[in-house]
């Protein structure tokens, strides 16, 4: 939802967690990195890099927006985002990335190849949500099921909005 | 106003702007719609995807829609300029604004003025800026000024190691990252857990938890690393005064010749070419006709602006609005020349005018 949609809060409204799906976007890099614990890390090591390689370190992942905000927020600069719809954890084994921005909801997967997740590399704690569109015009049929919905869920009436 | 009759009045009004840039010796150059975005990328990093729109050509790759005229401007005087040479030119440029105002437009006109070599950068700015204020004088802006210079002089005057100095020279455009740095290198701000243990570790890379070596960067830039944080935490902490400086440089907003002189009085050695510069370039606003005490000039002016601005930064804005853009804004970057002109620097500085934003504050009125 936040990497889509633009200005989401006003567009659609967070019904209710669906308590499953819990997975976490977050920035993982090698684990023989051993002087890298943190994005100030990261970024000391970008700018290095760059110097090196003569191209900006790449980091593969999915979710474009949510990460290049995180980054930015923090002040990170001189890496380059990579496309990755599949096994991101696999790109820095691949060579096609030096560091990855990927769900994971028990970091064993990250484990498992060769990767660490960053102290502060939370970039959203996400879980399944239920969202209700605030721009779609309803009939009655649709409010009828919306509030059996709530019922079924138990969830409490709307309160005026 | 219609908005085909709205886009009439502003086009005319970038058209009357290119003629007074040109009747102070401008040349008008074109600009192409579609740029390259490897360089745009490559000189501004990921941010600048949130900012400008990028679109794929099958046979030149990844193309951004102009988010300015001063990269290609800078590229075409790099390739074939004549030294001092000034530039006017007039067009849409495109901006994503995802996370901005939604009433912010996503496409404007700019028009804007360039001046490249020379040998006075005082004079230069003082034109710059005189020759956009004064194609305004309706309008009675609000003028704010600063100076990257000063911060990147108060900088390079540290009493520190030279990585330390290039850390903090490089973050001086994201104003969060350089506090960062600067409270750590002030020991005011905790190392990251275990990593006394690491740094005291004789050979960190045969800890348990180290796993495969993969990927691009080696052992060996690890390793490097692995050193340089060792001298770091050798490194005393910078001196209070150190940080009380540049805070002081930073938290500075005042008229401009009141700005000067309170500088002045910090005392400081390494800010003391800066700010002959500073006084330079407000001499020759005065004999411009501009009234430099009429210059709001302000510390952490333009830190935040798209173009990485190392100098004399200013706006224009409209008085009572702070909810519009500025109407002009503009300084001097040096270092971008020396990026596109690979090794070879010009100094450089110009600004823009948003001519739609002229249109309405006239109607306004």
């Amino acid at each position: 939802m936040r990497e889509r949609i633009a200005r989401w809060e006003e567009r659609v409204q967070a019904l209710a967690p669906m308590g499953f799906g819990h997975a976490d976007v977050v920035i993982a890099v090698p684990q023989f990195w051993v002087d890298v614990e943190t994005l100030d890390d990261l970024d000391a090591v970008c700018a290095a890099f760059r110097r090196m390689h003569g191209h900006r370190l790449r980091i593969a992942t999915k979710y474009h927006r949510l990460t290049r905000d995180f980054l930015q927020g923090a002040g990170v600069a001189d890496y380059l985002l990579v496309d990755s719809q599949g096994a991101t954890e696999g790109t820095v084994r691949g060579e096609t990335a030096e560091a990855v921005a990927d769900i994971t909801s028990t970091g064993e997967t990250l484990r498992a190849n060769g990767l660490k997740v960053l102290r502060d590399g939370l970039v959203h704690a996400s879980q399944a949500t239920l969202f209700l569109s605030r721009g779609t015009a309803w009939g009655a049929n649709e409010w009828a099921e919306l509030s059996r919905l709530r019922q079924q869920l138990g969830l409490p009436s709307p309160q005026g909005d | 106003m219609t908005l085909p009759a709205r886009k009439t009045a502003a086009r005319a009004e970038a058209q009357r702007l290119l003629r007074r840039f040109r009747d102070h010796g401008a040349e008008e150059v074109e600009a192409r719609i579609l740029q390259p975005a490897e360089e745009l990328l490559d000189l501004y990093g990921e941010d600048i995807r949130a900012r400008a729109f990028v679109t794929q050509d099958p046979l030149r790759g990844e193309m951004m829609l102009r988010p300015d005229f001063t990269v290609p401007v800078v590229r075409m005087h790099m390739e074939a300029g004549l030294d001092p040479a000034r530039y006017a030119y007039a067009g849409e440029v495109f901006r994503a604004q995802d996370t901005e105002d939604e009433s912010r437009p996503s496409e404007y006109l700019q028009a804007g003025f360039e001046v490249f070599g020379g040998t006075d950068p005082a004079e230069a700015e003082a034109e710059v800026f005189a020759v956009l204020s004064g194609a305004l004088p309706d309008l009675h802006l609000r003028a704010a000024m600063g100076d990257i210079g000063l911060l990147l002089a108060a900088v390079d005057g540290l009493a520190t190691s030279e990585p330390r100095k290039a850390a903090l020279r490089r973050h001086v455009w994201r104003p969060r990252r350089f506090r960062a740095l600067l409270d750590r290198y002030a020991g005011r701000a905790p190392l990251p857990a275990g990593r006394v243990e690491l740094l005291a570790h004789p050979d960190p890379l045969a800890l348990a938890e180290a796993g495969p070596e993969i990927g691009l960067r080696s052992r060996e830039e690890v390793e490097a690393r692995v050193r340089m944080l060792r001298e770091d935490a050798a490194t005393p902490p910078l001196a209070d005064e150190a940080v009380d400086l540049i805070d002081a440089i930073l938290s500075i907003a005042a008229p401009a010749r009141s700005a000067l002189a309170t500088l002045r009085g910090l005392g400081a050695p390494s800010l003391a070419h800066a700010l002959d510069r500073l006084e330079r370039r407000l001499d020759a606003l005065e004999r411009r006709g501009v009234d430099p005490n009429g210059v709001a000039f302000e510390g952490s002016f333009g830190r935040t602006t798209l173009e990485y601005y190392d100098g004399f930064v200013f706006g224009l804005f409209a008085e009572g609005r702070p909810d519009l853009p500025p109407v002009a804004t503009g300084g001097r970057y040096d270092a971008l020349t020396r990026v596109l002109g690979r090794g070879r620097a010009v100094p450089a500085v110009g600004g823009v005018i948003r001519p739609e934003l002229v249109v309405r504050l006239r109607k306004a009125r």
